[in-house]
């Protein structure tokens, strides 16, 4: 006969115990971890692709996608499309901003300015207002169109001016931000004051905490 | 034997580990802000704003601030742009940890007022730059940051913000929106006028009717008050007397009370017996505003009214922002520190005298900063560090019963001890503590040219304080557009 092997009450219960302490020093030292340390760098990124670090704000993907849907809205316009011995000469008058956030403005116009010129530089010109202009002998940078009809002789070789508004809705909650901002740009007639052509663009970003932000 | 032995000694290895060691406040730093010692803070936050540090927004905010004080402007914009990107930014580092562990290691992004402060100030300096239109961008940012709070009751209220951005609106030319901007503040001011002689009489009459209330019904008396506080939150400005506008707040808790009767909203409130607290209130309040003086009242309003249209006179050219006194500070509070605490800097300055040449001015309060620290009604996680709190308060109480049970449930007790180390109920108590106690403007008439700016501060009864003054500041006043000068007192010729 071959008795049994006893049962070890002392054993298994020190079996479970050593498991249970095992879940606890687990779960304990998984407390005292922190992360991100360490992970300090930088990445090249296009501008057209979306930012890691998250905003509701204007950014390089909009410029580019607003001064892209201008540019071609604007060669469709007649305007640039006649046969004609001279080319139309705009000036880009400094971008309204009405929106919440600090924006570089000059970014808008040069970034307009330069797909316009690539895409059709045989066909229009632009006047720099920067740059000091032989009829003045100073910088157009003041330039508004009040100035151009009190002036007419001065401004004759403007043909169009180039306006544009950027205006935000905005909307705070203690779970996040929500920004609606339309950018809109106007071509006007020097001579007549006639809007020619205009455009739009629309973006709405919303950022939201989370619960340790609210 | 020795398993257990082992056992216990990991343990007690994991809870060591958990600990964090007593860091040790650094008096120098804040300390030497206010103490004038700029090179040395700014030296020192400068290296933590650089860092990859989840707090480095504080320390750029905080390079802001010395930068402000040395007039570095750009230096300054630099910062607070660094800055303002992580404030507003959505990114989550440390969230995991700020709720299984401890609240500080999350990123800081600031309170609401510290949001709005940042803000205001880069509005200021493109203001300087005559950059109006990034003036308003910013004054707009500043407004948002102070509104949306967790209850409707606090809306937006930062008068900086909306001062500031009416002046930009004039320098462009929109007379009429500035106008409206201007109209909106003092509305504001009046409003807190009115507001703070009626709460206070609300609490004087809580505390005259506390004695005669049995302990059943205070819930049902502090109720009444609740309603009272909620409606003279969203009451519209007004320049009429205390007592007139607390007769409409009564019909509005009145009207109030029957609906909820009616509706028998909050089941686990009694609607009548708060009514009938609610009648008391309302009769206390009106005698004690009956008996103050309400004559007092209205030269007070009519002075603020005086000075404030002074202020946004149309032609003054030159804006004057001063910075006062030290600002609030976070501290934690509760049995396990769960809770935040804003307490007011100390300061002895009510006011700045500024002097330009023959003419003299007396700054005006625009805001309190320890005000908009203190009205923003609470945030979401100060429910889950009071639920942090009970789980360690309960864990702790189970481990100590487990352990002394018997010696089977001393593993137990190990577990929930364990468990119990490994939580963190500590509010962060991290805050901006260079800004200002109060914001202070004056405007003057000025003609171009460079002038010398002497600056004395004032005491609660007007007398010049002896050791805070600024002396012979240069300051510019241009020909092409509106001038704005910051000034401060620490970091000018003493501190406060």
């Amino acid at each position: 006969m071959n008795p049994s092997k006893p049962v070890q009450p002392e054993k298994s219960r020190s079996h479970g115990i050593a498991v249970l302490l095992l879940f606890g020093l687990a779960f304990a030292l998984s407390g005292c971890v922190t992360g991100g340390a360490g992970n300090s760098h930088a990445t090249n990124l296009h501008p057209d692709d979306p930012r890691k670090i998250s905003g509701t704000g204007v950014d390089s993907g909009d410029v580019r996608s607003i001064g892209q849907k201008m540019a071609r809205a604007l060669l469709d316009l007649p305007e640039f499309n006649k046969a004609a011995n001279e080319r139309p000469a705009i000036l880009i008058l400094p971008v309204r901003n009405y929106t919440r956030f600090r924006i570089d403005t000059a970014v808008f116009t040069a970034t307009i300015r330069d797909l316009l010129l690539e895409q059709a530089g045989e066909r229009l010109a632009f006047l720099d207002p920067t740059v000091p202009s032989e009829l003045q002998g100073k910088p157009l940078v003041e330039v508004t169109p009040e100035a151009v009809a009190a002036n007419p002789d001065l401004f004759k070789n403007i043909n169009f001016f180039l306006k544009g508004e950027l205006h935000s809705v905005s909307v705070a909650a203690p779970q996040g931000v929500s920004d609606y901002i339309r950018y809109s740009f106007q071509l006007v007639n020097r001579r007549d004051a006639r809007v020619v052509g205009n455009g739009s663009y629309e973006t709405k970003k919303e950022g939201l905490h989370g619960i340790v932000y609210q | 034997m020795c398993g257990r032995t082992l056992s216990l000694l990991v343990c007690l290895l994991a809870l060591v580990g958990c600990q964090t060691p007593q860091k040790t406040r650094e008096p120098t730093d804040v300390d030497g802000f206010y103490g004038g010692d700029l090179d040395m803070f700014l030296g020192h936050q400068a290296q933590q704003a650089a860092s990859e540090s989840r707090a480095r927004a504080l320390a750029q905010v905080n390079c802001a601030s010395a930068a402000l004080c040395k007039h570095d402007f750009s230096s300054a914009q630099k910062f607070l742009e660094l800055a303002s990107a992580t404030m507003w930014s959505f990114s989550a580092e440390g969230e995991t940890e700020a709720l299984r562990v401890k609240e500080e290691p999350k990123i800081y992004k600031g309170d609401p007022y510290e949001k709005a402060m940042a803000s205001f100030y880069l509005g200021m300096i493109d203001y300087m730059n005559g950059h109006f239109e990034n003036t308003v961008a910013s004054c707009k940012t500043a407004i948002l940051a102070d509104s949306g709070s967790k209850t409707n009751l606090f809306d937006s209220d930062f008068t900086p913000a909306f001062f500031l951005q009416a002046c930009a609106l004039r320098a462009l030319g929109q007379t009429e929106s500035a106008k409206d901007g201007f109209q909106f503040t003092k509305g504001i001011l009046l409003k807190r006028t009115t507001a703070s002689v009626v709460r206070q009489a609300i609490i004087s009459a809580v505390y005259q009717l506390r004695d005669s209330c049995p302990s059943n019904e205070k819930q049902d008396l502090l109720n009444a008050v609740e309603l009272y506080f909620n409606a003279l939150g969203i009451s519209k400005p007004s320049l009429a007397p205390p007592g007139e506008v607390f007769d409409e707040l009564s019909q509005t808790v009145a009207t109030q009370i029957a609906d909820l009767r009616k509706s028998s909203g909050s089941p686990s409130i009694s609607w009548e017996t708060v009514a009938r607290w609610s009648s008391r209130l309302t009769h206390e309040c009106k005698r004690l505003l009956a008996s103050s003086n309400a004559d007092e009242f209205r030269t007070l309003s009519t002075f603020l009214v005086a000075t404030f249209d002074s202020l946004s006179a149309t032609n003054s050219n030159v804006l004057i922002i001063v910075d006062l006194g030290r600002g609030p500070r976070k501290f934690s509070a509760g049995g396990r520190n769960q809770q935040i605490k804003v307490i007011r800097g100390i300061y002895a300055a009510r006011a700045a005298r500024i002097q330009v040449g023959n003419l003299v001015a007396d700054t005006f309060r625009l805001e309190d900063v320890w005000f908009q620290a203190n009205t923003r009604g609470g945030r979401e996680m100060d429910s889950i560090l009071q639920g942090k709190a009970t789980f360690k308060d309960l864990t702790e109480a189970g481990g100590a019963l487990a352990a002394t049970a018997s010696i089977y449930t001393l593993p137990l007790a190990l577990l929930l001890w364990a468990a119990e180390a490994s939580v963190n109920a500590t509010a962060d108590t991290r805050c901006w503590e260079c800004l200002p106690g109060e914001v202070h403007v004056a405007a003057l008439t000025l003609q171009p040219g460079e002038y010398d700016v002497n600056v004395s501060f004032l005491d609660a009864l007007g007398r010049p304080l002896f050791l805070s003054k600024i002396s012979g500041r240069k300051c510019t006043v241009l020909a092409t557009r509106p001038t704005l000068w910051y000034l401060r007192s620490v970091g000018g010729n003493l501190s406060l």
